[in-house]
This record gives structure tokens, C-alpha cells and sequence, in this order.
């Protein structure tokens, strides 16, 4: 056949190298992408994730033992961050509340995109009376604030993590569902969607394997977003000593309890748990910042 | 008669505004071609759309609509998702936008056919690349790996025509395949189109603005105007004795090669919508050969020797009407 095979110019090497790059080469391309800001924040995160996982390993005293012989006590050699009034080591604390501070927000945010991204693939696909009722559902879910959702789940579940979760998750779903549905409604106006259907492709096939993949980008960038307001509300519930019940802990706990000491004289827990989850949360925030931009340029 | 591959009757196409298409009817026979040309608006791509029942939602579509054995209009779910997946294939205008843009060439390719055809996804692959290599996609393997946007207009337009040819489907509509792509990639595309065509024995609905590449390609051409057929015919047929003044319109307002010319002839006034269009024929206002008679009463479509032209004088004008620039600016 003498058809000339048009050049594609240098775009052609770009999977073949792509695949045998070395994980240091990577973490470059994605620091370049973050910028100075975002990756100071990105490792921030990568730190805490660590502390996380290794805390009890790390945690220098046990965090539940009380030692009511040390109760109190300043920072110092020992007990570098100090004592709280059980003489429990407030760095071990710290480090073990991180695990519960960490999994909260991200369990919230997974459960609530994957049944928002559900819904609002549901809504955009389907159109008319579906879409109707999915968004009137989704406004009077947004009548609601989140922590209220939270104490009425807590209230019925009984204090503590699950209730926390899933009433927030509840809370948090109409957000992402609304979002993505706008998106989604773009999207679907595609042509390459009238050029799926005409492959015969069925509905479910269409949402899950054309329009989600064109969402996602958008989707990561709006439940990292979301991340950092969960950490906000999971530490406002414990705060509130609805969440995490002691001797358990996390961040949000240690800011009430260590409010009691702080007016006995003693703020460095209070304070060091506020600080931790400010810089939790600026961190999120700059990281989803940096995606949402990612984002925008692939669109 | 039931014997066409695609027999449309009477099909017309209603928008809120008022009516888009009026009245087509025409057939394609298996492993027929048929060129629909007409300008912008004029209702070509709603009748292609019609044919696999891919009208927008607000569209009101009416009149018989048979495609292999099928009432288009009638299919629902399932029967109209393999209908669309095996007996026809759709190759649009922009394959860029007709592609999804965040997938593999090969999961464009390859996942239909392990989708709808129930293929091992190897086997799948394998006729794929035999395929690709068909319509002259070299080095396919990788192209596979590559994503749409690593691939240029042309070659994404052959990938298009890979997809469709992979479903064997006994008809292909082409929605201006060419239109958005460079000169010589257009002629690249359509002798690939033609070729593979032709071998498969595949029905085409070829929609196209030219109406010289449609003659070129097509077995026979159609020529739609305000949502109307004006005229149907045999190809060399309609290029040497067009039947109806619209076509003869188009044909002399093509730049010529021998004639130098400062000003190209037009069709004066502008094209109508079939809504916008009065109670007579709907080109009689810009028809140098209108009567009175073309401005009120509405020309049934007249058959004679395989040619269907809607037009009140079309017996007296048959045969004499200009097809060439040079016929028209001799005395001009």
C-alpha cells in the first residue's frame, strides 16, 4: 500500500523511556510539579504518614501508662515535650494520636468520593427525573452542617471513631457528589461519548471507563481539598469529647485536655497538638492547591 | 421492498424551533455507497445520526427508519446497543474529539471487542494490529501504547476507521471524515476508506460539503437542501447532467483549473432551515429558473431512470443546465 505514515515527531519516545525511569528521576518530575512550597509540604505529609505507621516503634514511653509520680512536668530531658496530669509522655501521645488523626479524615474522604462520584456518575449519565432526585436529595443534605450530621450519628452509634465517620462521611458526600456532577455533565457533552455509544457501549461501561478516568484528576485534587477540612471537623468532635474516647487518643482530644493544663500553667500539649494539626492541614492545603493546579493544565 | 440494507421513508427530524429535517427518504444497498452533500445546516449529519438513533434528546424523529432489518426508531436497551456495536459503524469528523482522550489507542481499540464480542483480550489485540497494519498504521504495537494526543490528525483518523472496520459492521456512516483533517492526509484517508470499502463489501453513507470527492467516492450522491432531498443519482450521472438548479449551482460556483476567473459564480442569498423554508420549494427563492408555480406548491420528489430530482421543471431543465464555471462565464 503506498501510504505515507504521517511523522509524530518526539513525542514517539515518550512511553518507551518513560517506563524504565528510577524512582529518584520521578520524585524530581514531582517536585519540579509541586514547586518549593508544595514539596516542603509533601514531605511534611510523608513524615506524619511515617510517624504514623511506625508510632509505636517510635513513641520513646507508652502512651497510655500513667506515671503519677512525674505528673505535670515541663519539657525536660526526659520527657522532651513534658507530662500531662496523669504523667503520661505527651511526645509519645502526639505520635500515637497521629494514627487515629490520619485515618479519621482519610476514611471519611474515601467513603464520601467513592458514594459522591456514584451519585453524581448516576445523576449526570442518566439525566431527567434520576439527576432531579439525586440533586434534591443532595440539597437537603447540604441544609445539614457537618458536625450536627456527626452528633447525630454519634448519638446513636455511641461516642467514639465510627459514629464520627459516618456521619461525617454523610456530610461531606453532597459536596463532592455536586462537584463531580457538574463535571461530569461537561463531560458527557463530549463527542467521544456519542462516539462510545455508537460503539454500543452500555451505560455503566460508558460512566466507569470514559467519563471516570476524564474525572479523576479533578476528583483526587477535590478529596485532598476535602482531606483537610475532615482533619479540621474529626479534631473539632474530639475537642468536643465526642470522637476518639480516652485512653485512646488523637490531636483534637489533646487540645481539650491539654487546655486544662495549659491554665494550670502547663501549654505545651495543647499547644503542640494545635500546632501539629495547623500544619496537617497547611500542608493538605498546599498539596491539593498544587493538584488542583495539575488539574486545570490537563483539561 | 425490504431488500435494501437501508430503506428510510419519509423521515423527518422536529426541533422546539420547528422542523430540521422534511421528508427524506432514500436507500442503501449492501455494499452500496451513497455521498450526501449539502451545506451547513441542511440536515446531513441529523439523517446519518437518525440511522442509529443518536439524535439529541429534544429531537422528535418520525417516518420509517429500517437499517439491516431493524426499525431504528423502535430499539431500546440492549437490542439497540448491539445494533449500534455490530451493524453499523460511525466515523465521525474530529477524531480528536471522538476519542477519549485519556485512554490507550489500544483500549479505544481493543476494549469493544472484548466488550460486545465476548474475544480473548490477546486475540482481540492481535486482530487489531492486523487491522491497523490494513489501513496503513505502521509500527501498531506501539501505537497501542500511545495515547491520542501522540498521534496526528490522519493517523487518529485511521485509527477511527480501525475501530469500526474491527466490529464488521455492514454499513459505515462518515460524517465528514475529511473535513477536519490536512489536504494530503485527506486523500490518504479516503483511498484507505474506499479500499477497505470496497474489499469488505461494506455499505457507506458518505457525508461531505464536496460534492466532487462524494461523486469520486460514492456509487451514487444524494444532494440535501433545507433538510431536504433535492436530488438523488448514479454519480458520473449527476456530475454530466445534473437534474435539479441547486446541484447544477453548486457545481458551477467550483473554482476551474483552465479558467482564470476574478469572481467565482454563487448561488446568491443564503440557505434556509427547512423550518424557515415557505410552502413551495425551498430553494425557488434563489433558483434562477423559478416560477411561479416553485413558490407556492411544494415538488414531489419525481423518479426517472434511477434519478429522483424534486423540482417543478425538472423535465424541461433536464439536460441543460450549466455544470461547469465555464459554461456560465462565457457570456459573462
Amino acid at each position: 500500500m503506498s501510504v505515507i505514515s504521517p511523522p509524530t515527531g518526539r513525542l514517539e519516545a515518550g512511553p518507551a523511556t518513560r517506563r524504565r525511569t528510577p524512582v529518584l528521576a520521578v520524585a524530581a518530575r514531582t517536585g519540579r510539579r509541586l514547586g518549593a512550597s508544595g514539596t516542603v509540604a509533601a514531605a511534611l505529609l510523608a513524615v506524619l504518614v511515617l510517624v504514623a505507621a511506625f508510632a509505636p516503634v517510635i513513641a520513646p514511653f507508652d502512651p497510655t501508662a500513667p506515671d503519677l509520680a512525674n505528673a505535670l512536668t515541663g519539657p525536660g530531658a526526659t520527657h522532651w515535650l513534658g507530662t500531662d496530669a496523669l504523667g503520661r509522655d505527651t511526645l509519645s501521645r502526639l505520635i500515637v494520636g497521629s494514627r487515629i488523626t490520619l485515618v479519621g479524615p482519610i476514611l471519611v474522604i474515601a467513603v464520601s468520593t467513592a458514594a459522591g462520584t456514584a451519585l453524581a456518575l448516576l445523576a449526570a449519565y442518566a439525566g431527567g427525573r434520576v439527576d432531579m432526585v439525586v440533586s434534591r436529595v443532595l440539597d437537603v443534605l447540604f441544609a445539614v452542617p457537618g458536625i450536627v450530621f456527626a452528633l447525630v450519628t454519634v448519638a446513636i452509634a455511641g461516642p467514639g471513631l465510627p459514629g464520627v465517620v459516618i456521619g461525617l462521611s454523610i456530610a461531606y458526600t453532597p459536596y463532592v457528589a455536586r462537584v463531580v456532577r457538574s463535571a461530569a455533565l461537561r463531560e458527557r457533552a463530549l463527542p467521544y461519548i456519542d462516539a462510545a455509544w455508537v460503539t454500543g457501549r452500555s451505560g455503566l461501561s460508558i460512566c466507569l471507563r470514559h467519563l471516570l478516568p476524564n474525572l479523576a484528576p479533578m476528583i483526587m485534587a477535590q478529596a485532598v481539598s476535602a482531606l483537610g477540612l475532615a482533619v479540621v471537623d474529626i479534631a473539632a468532635i474530639s475537642f468536643l469529647g465526642l470522637g476518639v474516647q480516652p485512653p485512646a487518643t488523637d490531636w483534637g482530644l489533646m487540645v481539650k485536655s491539654g487546655i486544662d493544663t495549659a491554665l494550670r500553667g502547663y501549654p505545651t500539649e495543647a499547644l503542640a497538638a494545635a500546632v501539629l494539626i495547623a500544619a496537617f492541614v497547611a500542608a493538605i492545603t498546599v498539596v491539593s492547591d498544587r493538584l488542583t493546579e495539575q488539574a486545570g493544565e490537563l483539561r | 421492498m425490504n431488500d435494501h440494507l437501508v430503506d428510510v421513508k419519509g423521515l423527518c427530524i422536529d426541533a422546539p424551533v420547528g422542523r430540521l429535517v422534511d421528508d427524506v427518504s432514500f436507500h442503501i444497498d449492501s455494499g452500496e455507497a451513497l455521498g450526501v452533500v449539502g451545506e451547513s445546516g441542511s440536515g446531513k449529519s441529523l439523517t446519518a445520526r437518525a440511522l442509529i438513533a443518536l439524535t439529541a434528546d429534544g429531537l422528535r424523529v418520525s417516518g420509517s427508519v429500517r437499517v439491516a432489518g431493524h426499525d431504528v426508531p423502535g430499539l431500546r436497551g440492549r437490542a439497540l446497543r448491539q445494533f449500534r456495536g455490530r451493524s453499523v459503524g460511525m466515523i465521525f469528523q474530529d477524531p480528536r474529539a471522538h476519542i477519549n482522550p485519556v485512554r490507550s489507542i489500544g483500549d479505544f481499540l481493543v476494549e469493544p471487542l472484548v466488550l460486545e464480542r465476548r474475544q480473548r483480550p490477546d486475540a482481540a489485540r492481535r486482530r487489531v494490529l492486523a487491522i491497523l497494519d490494513e489501513v496503513g498504521v505502521s509500527d501498531g504495537a506501539r501505537r497501542l501504547r500511545q495515547y491520542p494526543h501522540e498521534l496526528s490528525g490522519g493517523l487518529l483518523q485511521r485509527v477511527m476507521i480501525a475501530s469500526v472496520l474491527a466490529a464488521e459492521p455492514a454499513l459505515i456512516l462518515a460524517d465528514e471524515p475529511t473535513t477536519a483533517l490536512d489536504v494530503t492526509s485527506q486523500a490518504d484517508v479516503m483511498a484507505i476508506l474506499t479500499e477497505q470499502r470496497r474489499e469488505r463489501g461494506l455499505a457507506l453513507l458518505f457525508i461531505t460539503h464536496d460534492l466532487e470527492l462524494a461523486a469520486a467516492t460514492c456509487d451514487r450522491t444524494a444532494v440535501m437542501y433545507a433538510g431536504r432531498l433535492v436530488e438523488t443519482a448514479d454519480s458520473t450521472g449527476l456530475q454530466e447532467r445534473p437534474g435539479h438548479p441547486y446541484t447544477s449551482g453548486l457545481m458551477v460556483s467550483r473554482p476551474s483549473i483552465d479558467l482564470r476567473a476574478t469572481r467565482l459564480p454563487v448561488v446568491p442569498g443564503r440557505p434556509v432551515a427547512a423550518f424557515e423554508a415557505g410552502p413551495g420549494c425551498a430553494f425557488a427563492p434563489r433558483c434562477p429558473h423559478a416560477q411561479t408555480a416553485c413558490e407556492r406548491e411544494r415538488p414531489e420528489a419525481r423518479e426517472s431512470g434511477g434519478t429522483m430530482v424534486a423540482c417543478h421543471r425538472a423535465a424541461e431543465l433536464a439536460g441543460s443546465l450549466p455544470t461547469t464555471i465555464e459554461e456560465v462565464s462565457v457570456h459573462g
